[in-house]
């Protein structure tokens, strides 16, 4: 367990943290001197508001729990992202293969007929030519479905990198000023102001640079325009 | 003598999709995986048509476009920008590179080959 999860959890904070509550919280701070306090906690017995730098430091303990299960949760998120993004390569990649097969039959279909066709219409050879041009119909169908993948990918890139901020934006606002000489951390205006740019630019990083790119609900074909 | 076409997508579905539909049109299709790499087929070559898609790695398909019409040799060449991306701030970019026409995926093989006819000279 880190020392701040120690202090946390036991309830002890160094001198220098309780002199600078002092300074601002005057209050606050005596009632964070471990020897003031009641060890069994009597403000969560009786139900009353937790002291304030007390409840500053257990804050500073939770975000830094939240900050882990995020992050675990990211690195599992993007594992099944990259583990779907293979599945369906490897899915359009046999189906492209099959594709070949089929039209490549098909137009051998077609060819035999041809030439077996001659004068002689028997119905098995109209059935035969009525297949063959039901497969060849399908064929615009099938090229039309095979770009599912294509729109697939995409999409996934677009949640990798919106994942990829996210893990760093939570990283960055979470675990703030981890190297603070005071527990709990008290901000100068200036710390604050600074917090809020970055969140201001993450906001933009999210909106610009993960502009969606896939609009599309269906694989119906798409405008056309010519400029 | 048959038409040549280039193909630039980073996804290997769709240059096979838009390869196979120019073939049965009688193109021999090119491709390139991204705008550098098509860049690097078209040296020298002639082509009769050019099918791109937008977002791609190394080179997307604004500055490919831009790429191709800076050379002299390939200033009208047909140039259909192919892309999942519709939004119309997008297509005035397409069309201020030099695109000829915009197309948003998936498309319909039938349909493409109807613009190829529009825009590609007998």
């Amino acid at each position: 367990m880190s020392d701040s999860l120690v202090r946390a959890a036991t309830g002890t904070l160094p001198a220098a943290s309780v002199a600078r509550t002092e300074a601002v919280m005057p209050e606050s701070a005596a009632r964070l001197d471990p020897g003031a306090r009641d060890a069994s906690n009597p403000a969560a017995v009786t139900g009353e508001p937790c002291p304030i730098g007390e409840s500053l430091e257990r804050l500073q303990l939770l975000r830094d729990q939240v900050h882990d299960v995020l992050n675990e949760e990211f690195g599992v998120v993007a594992a099944d992202l990259g583990q779907l993004r293979r599945l369906l390569s490897d899915a359009a990649e046999k189906l492209s293969g099959t594709f070949r097969v089929v039209t490549a039959s098909s137009a051998e279909l077609t060819s035999t007929i041809a030439k077996v066709g001659g004068g002689a219409d028997t119905a098995s050879l109209v059935r035969i030519r009525e297949i063959a041009t039901d497969m060849t119909a399908t064929t615009g169908q099938t090229i039309q479905s095979l770009q599912f993948e294509d729109m697939a990918t995409q999409l996934l890139q677009h949640v990798d990198r919106k994942l990829v901020i996210l893990a760093r934006f939570t990283t960055d606002m979470t675990v703030i000023n981890p190297g603070a000489g005071h527990v709990p951390p008290l901000f100068e205006t200036g710390e604050l102001d600074a917090l809020f740019a970055k969140l201001g630019a993450y906001r933009n990083e999210l909106a610009i640079s993960t502009r969606k790119v896939v609009h599309q609900e269906s694989l119906e074909s798409g405008d056309i325009e010519l400029f | 003598m048959s038409k040549t076409a280039l193909v630039v997508d980073d996804s290997a579905t769709m240059r096979e999709m838009v390869s196979y539909t120019l073939k049965q049109a009688g193109f021999e299709p090119l491709t390139g995986g991204n705008g550098q790499e098509a860049l690097d087929k078209l040296t020298g070559q002639q082509m009769d048509l050019i099918i791109t898609d937008l977002n791609m790695p190394v080179m997307d398909g604004l500055s490919f476009i831009k790429a191709v019409r800076a050379r002299d040799e390939y200033k009208f060449v047909p140039i259909l920008m192919l892309t999942t991306e519709s939004q119309a701030d997008m297509k005035a970019q397409g069309k201020a590179a030099g695109a000829t026409g915009w197309l948003v995926k998936p498309f319909n093989p039938e349909m493409l080959l109807q613009v190829i006819g529009k825009v590609v000279p007998k």
